[in-house]
This record gives C-alpha cells, structure tokens and sequence, in this order.
C-alpha cells in the first residue's frame, strides 16, 4: 500500500501555500512538523479530498484519486484541526450519521459506534449531547469518527490539541497500536506526540518539504549542535543575543541555558543527546532565544 | 435512507419551526372573516340556492329595489342582514348576465385574428353557463386562502426551515467530514433534497389540512360543483373548471411552485456560509417579483407571472385568457407556468450538485 504525492502545490491568488510537495507514503506514523502557515493544514486537507491542489496529481497503489473519487474516500479517515458537531445530537447519534455517510449499513454502525466510543473512552457518555462536551471530548469524538471506516489512510490535523496529557498519551498509544497496516498522517505543534511513534518526520517549512526522513537520522543532523550550559543571570542576555537559546531552566540558583549552535556557545557548555523539539526549533524558531521561558 | 432519516431530523428539530407556524396559522385564523357573516351569508343562499329561473331572477331584482330604496332615505344603514341579501341579489343578476357576456366575448374574439384567437373561443365555448345558485362560499374560503395566504406562509416557512440545510454544515465545519466520506458528496445530496421536498409537502398539506377543518367548521363544504366563474375574480376565466377541480389543479401547482423554491433556498444554501446570508438572499428573490403590482409593463408583468411567489398563488395564471407566443402556438399561461416550474426545478438540482461535487472547505 502506498500513497503518492506528485508536485503538489496550492496557490491562493499570488500566495503559494504549498510549493511542488512530491513524496511516498507507506504504512506507518508520519508526523508533519511546521511553523504556523507552512502548509500542513493544506496538504492534509488535499489529502482528505476537501481542497482541491492547483497543479500535480496524488496515486493511492498506483491509481490517481480523481479517478478513484468515492472508492478512495472510502479508504480515508480524516481528523479536521477544528472539529465540527451537531451540538443537539448526542454522541452515538452523531457517529451513527458520520457512520451512514461513510457508506455503512445500520448493523455495522452499531457495532463500530460502540468499539469506536470505547476506543476514545467515550462509552458512558454516549447518551450525553455532544454540545455539553469539554474540548478535550469533542476532540475525542473528532478522533473516534475518523476510526468509523477502519480506514487505511489516517489524517489527523493536530489530534492533540485541547487533549489533557493523560488523554494525549492514550492517544498517541491508539496511533502507534493501529500505525501497522495504515498510513497514518499526523499533524502537530507538540513533538513529543510524534517523537516515539513517528516512522518519518516530514518537516515543511513555507510551503515545502525541506526534510522527510526517520527521526533518528534527522537528529542526526543536529549531533553536536545543542548544548546546555549553567550561567549566572548577568550572562544570560549576552548569549540570547548570539546564539539560539530554545530553553532556559533555573537550577540550584544558577540558569541552564539550552543553547543550538555550530560551535561550542560557552567555555562550560556540555554537548547533549539532541530531541526532536531541538530540530523544530532549530528550523523554525527564529524568535526562540527571546522566548525562551524560564522554567524552575 | 438513515441519511434522509437524518436530514429531516435536521430540519424537524428546529423549535422556531413550530413557534413561527403557530404564530402564522394564529394570525390567518384571526384576519378571516367574522363567523356570524358567513353564518348569516350561508342562510341567505339557502333560500336562493337552486336553478337559476326567469322568477328567481325576477324577484331577485324586485327584492333588490325594496331594500336598495330603503338605503336611500336619510340616517338609514344596513344590518348584515341586509348587506347578505344585497350581495345575493346582485350575484343573482351578475349569473344572470354571464351566457350573454360570455357569448359577446366570443363574438368580438372572432372579428379578431391573433395567434390564440382560435384556442381562446374553443374554451370559452365550452364554459358551463352559470345557470344555477350555488353556495359556494366554502370552496371560495378554501381557494382564496391559497392565493391569499398559504403562499405567504409557505413561502416564510421555506425560508424559514431551508435556508440552513447545507449553510449549517458549513459554519458548523462538519462539512470537512462530510465531504471526504464516501456519501458526503452525492447521496448525501440526494437525502437533503427528498429532506427538503419532503418537508414543502409536509408544510403545503398542513395548511390545506388547516385549511379544509377551519373552512368546515365555519361555512362549510357546499358548493364543489359550481363553476369557477362563479367566482367574482374569475369572472372571465376561460377555463372550464368546477371547484373542486380547479383547486386540485391550485394545490398541485402551488406545490409544484414550492418545490421549485424549495430547491433554489437548498441551491443559495449550498453555496453560502452564513445560514442568515442564504435566508436573506432567498427572501429577497421571493419579495422582487412584488414589483408586478406596481408595473404597468405588459411583457415585465406577464414575465413576473412565472416567479416562485405568483405561481404558488396560483391564481394569477387562470383569471384570464394569457397565453405564450411559442412560434405561433398558443402555449397557456398555467401549463407555461408549470413547464417553467419543472425545468428550473431540473436546473437547480443539477446546479446543486455540481457545487457539492466541486465544494472544497474555506476555513
């Protein structure tokens, strides 16, 4: 199974949001990491057959998805970034509609409804209208409607957001458990979602796709480059202002600064295992030295 | 069939549906006429009712001096009474004046040449002469109420339960699912529209329901046979039409016109956002043909004639002899109405599903 995008760009007017985006997807966890405006939100969106590009083709096994139309639809599931619901509908009845349209039959959607609440822990509160949700379980219905059709292409538009940690967990588990005979495609701003589950991490930067690779061997590229190192207060600004400080931390009085940098940023600097969050802000945190916040 | 189930609980569960109807139905129940006229009207024709004799007629116009002489003196008025008879006796004289005005109107037709002369005398001879007394108030309550009301209270209720139907999935984003499903771009077309012309039939019948029980209980079900000439406002209507026949032919066009703006409401909704966008803008091409009454202009006023407002009416189309030049074949005005009611109907669904199948999400 494989899913091929062939330069695939979108343009609003005189603004290309995405830019000759060409790559292979095969079963397994992609996580699309990009600042805001990138064009994560487009290509899912192209994805699931929502928007149309404005030049370049997508095959799934070989067969374009225009001429697949509702064949390929039937293969997908999509998690839009903001989850729309029929506030007067409860639960079960909201997902026994997004089941119809999804083209299954009445036994089928009873059953799927039930595995799909239970695999979002939504079970007791199906009854409940999805109006008096909290965002997290709205979010959770959002993700339990994508799982209906079993689907073999997962797209999830920042699956985590609104999700408190305990839920994002449970969710990142649910990815990776059903990851092994699905594409799964997942869009985020938080990288520990992606960092442990993630075959591929595609990174987009303006509109294109300037890394896809495993994570390890993207870390790779950033080996030796992350630094952390324990100054007094007074030193703080003086390397704020000439080197990319992505974290700073108060310890046993003295200020760690976590410091991205070619060359060794301080005489004291000792060199760190890189994260994914390191990479992230490596290429797209142009303000990170004078945001970085102090944690204690 | 769940995704119908669906649509029509989409549409059925909004409470200002039902709070607007009653409202509606409260307000025509209220500005029909007073009971006790119709009451006193129904027994005056009762003492008429029948054939149409030289001594009916006779006395009718004797009678109709006796009271009309009275009015004359100083500081006198009519009772109700009175003004029941009065009416009576001038209907009595108008039937009795038809055949002759009928058969006049045919003559001056054949001195004429036009395209539709020929159509136009073959239908006035055939006109049932109006040789009879019928009361006849109740089918004229029932017809009236059509073009007087039911139009309106359609057309607000249309609005009303129609403007949303694709709007609300998109202000409420659940047309990024929608649309990537299997279903969400076609047979879920399909459902909203049987959702859609499921829910005019549902509305038209139950003002004709309301209609029927509260002419019923008020005046009465007399009169279905009479012709429609009978009526003042189709005094010189061509067709040959009891009552009875003339409103089934009302309420099917009615309902056919419904339908027909029916599926323009579900066309602007497809392609607005803002459910109050799509009300507005359908609202206004239900009012613009309004300017009818207020125009002089012969082809603007014939054109206007096939908008949704005035075919749901009805009336417009069978009070006179108007027909459409089509090469020189008289096509009539009621049958031009409903071919053109058909075919926008076709056009509307095909447009609606062509945005659907092109539809992409803008937020």
């Amino acid at each position: 199974m494989n899913l091929i995008l062939d330069k695939i760009s979108k343009c609003f007017g005189d603004k290309i949001v995405l830019d000759d985006i060409s790559l292979e997807l095969t079963p397994g966890v992609y996580g699309i990491l990009g600042a805001n405006g990138s064009g994560k939100t487009t290509l899912m969106r192209i994805l699931a057959t929502v928007m149309n590009p404005s030049s370049g083709h997508i095959s799934f096994n070989g067969q374009d998805i225009n001429d697949m139309e509702h064949r390929y639809r039937e293969l997908i599931g999509y998690l839009p970034q903001q989850v729309g619901l029929y506030k007067s509908f409860t639960a079960e009845k909201f997902l026994s509609y997004i089941a119809y349209l999804k083209g299954l039959t009445k036994a089928e959607t009873q059953d799927k409804v039930t595995e799909v609440l239970d695999l979002v822990g939504l079970s007791e509160q199906r009854k409940e209208k999805v109006g008096k949700y909290s965002g997290g379980m709205k979010r959770r219905i959002g993700i339990a409607q994508a799982l209906l059709n079993d689907p073999k292409l997962l797209i999830v538009d920042e699956p985590t957001a609104g999700l408190d940690p305990k839920e994002r967990i449970r969710l990142r588990n649910l990815l990776s458990r059903i990851s092994s005979h699905r594409i799964v495609l997942l869009s985020t701003h938080i990288v520990s979602d992606i960092e442990y589950i993630a075959k591929e991490v595609l990174i987009l930067k303006e509109g294109q796709l300037i890394q896809k690779d495993t994570p390890q061997r993207l870390l790779n590229e950033i080996e030796g480059k992350v630094w952390t190192v324990q100054v007094s207060e007074g030193e703080i600004l003086e390397l704020q202002s000439k080197y990319k400080v992505v974290n700073i931390a108060l310890v046993r009085e003295k200020y760690e600064l976590r410091i991205l940098s070619d060359t060794r940023p301080h005489i004291h600097a000792i060199s760190e295992v890189p994260h994914l969050e390191d990479l992230y802000l490596y290429h797209f945190d142009e303000g990170a030295s004078q945001d970085a916040a102090v944690k204690v | 069939m769940q995704l119908l189930k669906y649509e029509l609980l989409k549409i059925f569960q909004q409470k200002s549906l039902y709070v607007i109807f009653l409202f509606l139905l409260v307000f025509a129940t209220l500005i029909a006429d007073f009971p006790n006229v119709d009451l006193l009207k129904k027994d005056v024709y009762h003492r008429w009712e029948g054939p149409l004799t030289t001594e009916k007629v006779q006395q009718a116009e004797k009678n109709y001096q006796v009271l009309s002489k009275g009015f004359n003196l100083e500081n006198t008025a009519f009772t109700l009474t009175d003004l029941s008879k009065l009416g009576m006796y001038e209907e009595i004289a108008v039937l009795h004046s038809t055949e002759s005005a009928n058969e006049k109107q045919i003559s001056n037709i054949k001195n004429e040449h036009h395209y539709n002369s020929e159509l136009q005398i073959n239908m006035l001879q055939k006109v049932d002469h109006l040789n009879y007394v019928y009361n006849y108030r109740g089918p004229q309550q029932m017809i009236d109420f059509i073009s007087f009301l039911s139009f309106l209270i359609t057309g607000v209720m249309l609005l009303i339960g129609l403007s949303s139907i694709f709007s609300r999935e998109y202000s409420s984003g659940v047309d990024h699912y929608i649309l990537s499903t299997k279903k969400g771009r076609k047979a879920l077309v399909w459902a909203k529209l049987g959702a859609a012309l499921l829910y005019t039939l549902s509305v038209v019948s139950t003002l004709e329901l309301y209609n029927f029980f509260i002419t019923i209980i008020r005046i009465g079900n007399e009169g279905w046979k009479a012709p429609i000439q009978i009526l003042f406002d189709y005094h010189r209507s061509p067709y040959a039409f009891n009552l009875l026949e003339y409103h089934l032919i009302q309420i099917g066009l009615h309902l056919l016109a419904a339908f027909g703006f029916a599926l323009l409401i579900l066309l602007i909704s497809s392609v607005n956002k803002h459910a109050l966008m799509s009300f507005f803008i359908s609202a206004g091409i239900f009012a613009f043909p309004y300017i009818r009454e207020f125009t002089q202009v012969q082809w603007l006023k014939t054109l206007l004639s096939f908008s949704f407002p005035y075919v749901m009416k009805v009336k417009p189309l069978f009070v006179d002899f108007q027909t459409v030049n089509v090469y020189d074949y008289p096509v009539l005005l009621p049958i031009m109405a409903g071919i053109i009611m058909l075919i926008s109907s076709v056009i509307f669904i095909l447009m609606i599903f062509k945005v659907m199948e092109h539809k992409q999400v803008t937020t």
